[in-house]
């Protein structure tokens, strides 16, 4: 009985021996092994308390409404402020102006909040809740008899703000589908970007601003009035160069 | 006054002035009278118009101020357009090209007549005649996409065939040169017109390929040099062979012509000698044979009798 263990143990390490020596003249197939990248690192990312967009208020909390002109100015231009990363590292970008409705900002959180996983991803509004009032005439009524009664409320949105942001431990692949689904809905153009595809849209728009072989600039010409083309230009012009139509961004205009 | 007298231009004049005007509009003649009523241009102020849905028309002389400002991106510099290779296709990655082109090596290594043969729509039914023609010459018709050939070509020895590669090309290949067929077949076929060809290693253009057809085949010229070659030497033999009897005979025979007969030895005899030993005079039809049989010369004979050395003896 001892011999025979002993024969078995023995067998068994001479054969463990063998294979070490046998793992040396392995041959290692190279087909089919992939190298893989190495994930990215999300050391540094701190999720916020509350990762899910927050419900905004279909009317603004005031003492007394008051009806407002129309004020186109509010969309018209580029975004002087919210036009830059905050915190996250997706957002939704407004390529025009025009009002969001409480209807769209809430079609936005819903989409948004059921599809993205709330424990790595967070998302931000960086709009304000719909303030601007929008008046209506009732149904049926004749015209005359004073300003209509404040109908509902809007977001103005001037082209190049951000809408919304996303961030946290995903890439742009994760989140991208959910946000372009949603961008697409949006009542002007508005384009999925992420931090670097941003920088690098601006960084282009001033190159070609910079390295424009054209002697003949809008500012150049608006500024000296050559032949009195000030007649058919606008203050809003002379500040945007021909870059804006109202609302809406002139492409391909530097 | 039976003229129509314009009040509108004179809105504030009063009476002399209007007189004054009278008398200006006589001094000046027609050329005043000339001059049209204008209407009263209104600045007209619509105002701004709340309209967000569409862009506004935009005022045409600011279209054409749009076009001229359009952005005019810089021209890369020269050194880097020199320095850019162009987007060519990369063909050597793909298998399937680096297997067209050992084929088409190997139908250069093989194939005396290389034909190339620019195709002009022709529909698949005349393709297979043609096929079936050439074939029955052993002529082959072969398939090459070009950027496979021009790949091939640049770096071979046939890299001048490389600008025939343009458009619809086909290439009819040979093992032995059957040029005068394929001329034949192609004859009968206008949709296929011969480029050029390269046959035994040598270039052809379409005239080229043409003149090689109406040569003589190989064995015949062959067989004519031959036979120029032989007819010479045998000829040279023939001479060779005649005896020196037939010399002396020939000697008699014009001695008997001029009567000279019975007078050998006699001093008109050297005389003749003498006469003919300069080679002017010598008959064409003996010449050949005298200076074969090695007669000595007059001047010789003398030089070497005074030397004292035997006509057979050493150089001197």
């Amino acid at each position: 009985m001892i011999s025979f263990l002993k024969l078995t143990f023995g067998g068994l390490a001479s054969r463990t021996t063998g294979s070490a020596g046998l793992q040396n003249h392995l041959k290692i197939l190279s087909a089919g092994l992939k190298t893989y990248d190495q994930p990215p690192d999300y050391s540094d990312v701190v999720l916020p308390e509350r990762t899910k967009l927050k419900f905004l208020n279909k009317v603004p909390n005031l003492k007394k409404a008051k009806k407002e002109m129309k004020r186109l100015r509010d969309i018209q231009g580029p975004a002087k402020k919210a036009n830059a990363f905050t915190s996250g590292q997706y957002g939704i970008v407004a390529l025009g102006g025009g009002y969001l409705h409480w209807g769209h900002l809430e079609m936005m959180r819903l989409t948004i909040n059921r599809r993205l996983n709330p424990r790595t991803t967070f998302a931000q509004w960086r709009v304000d809740a719909p303030h601007k009032p929008i008046t209506r005439k009732g149904l049926g009524q004749r015209m005359g008899g004073g300003k209509g009664a404040i109908d509902h409320y809007v977001t103005p949105v001037r082209y190049g703000g951000m809408i919304i942001e996303v961030g946290g431990r995903c890439e742009l692949g994760e989140v991208e589908p959910v946000l372009s689904e949603v961008a697409k809905k949006l009542p002007f153009p508005a384009k999925v970007v992420s931090k670097e595809s941003l920088a690098a849209m601006q960084q282009e728009e001033a190159e070609k601003r910079l390295n424009n072989q054209n002697p003949w600039t809008f500012q150049r010409v608006a500024a000296s009035n050559m032949l009195g083309i000030r007649k058919v230009l606008s203050p809003f012009d002379l500040r945007y160069h021909g870059r804006f139509a109202g609302k809406f961004r002139v492409p391909g205009r530097v | 006054m039976s003229k129509i007298i314009d009040v509108s231009t004179m809105k504030y004049a009063n009476l002399r002035g209007y007189f004054r005007c009278k008398m200006a509009a006589t001094l000046c003649g027609k050329l005043l009278l000339r001059q049209g009523w204008l209407p009263v241009t209104h600045c007209v102020r619509h105002g701004s118009k709340a309209v967000t849905r569409h862009r506004r028309p935009m005022h045409f002389l600011k279209q054409k101020l749009l076009a001229l400002t359009e952005y005019i991106p810089p021209k890369p510099l020269a050194s880097q357009r020199r320095v850019a290779p162009r987007n060519e296709p990369n063909l050597e990655v793909s298998g399937l090209v680096a297997l067209m082109k050992r084929e088409v090596q190997a139908v250069f290594q093989e194939c005396k007549m290389i034909a190339v043969v620019h195709n002009s729509s022709t529909n698949a039914e005349d393709m297979l005649n043609l096929r079936h023609r050439l074939r029955r010459h052993g002529i082959t018709v072969k398939f090459f996409p070009n950027q496979v050939m021009r790949s091939y070509l640049a770096g071979s020895q046939y890299s001048n065939l490389e600008p025939l590669f343009i458009g619809q090309t086909v290439l009819f290949v040979s093992k032995e040169p059957k040029v005068k067929e394929m001329l034949q077949t192609l004859r009968t076929t206008p949709q296929m017109v011969l480029m050029g060809a390269c046959i035994e290693n040598t270039l052809f253009s379409q005239q080229g390929v043409v003149s090689y057809s109406k040569l003589p085949s190989l064995a015949i010229v062959q067989g004519q040099v031959v036979s120029g070659l032989t007819l010479q030497t045998s000829q040279t033999a023939a001479m060779l062979q005649r005896h020196p009897a037939h010399l002396s005979a020939l000697l008699q025979q014009y001695l008997k012509q001029k009567g000279f007969s019975g007078l050998l030895g006699q001093p008109e005899i050297v005389g003749f000698a003498t006469w003919l030993s300069n080679e002017e005079n010598f008959p064409d039809c003996l010449r050949f044979q005298l200076n074969s049989s090695l007669a000595p010369r007059r001047g010789e004979e003398k030089r070497r009798a005074n030397s004292g050395v035997s006509a057979l003896g050493a150089p001197q």
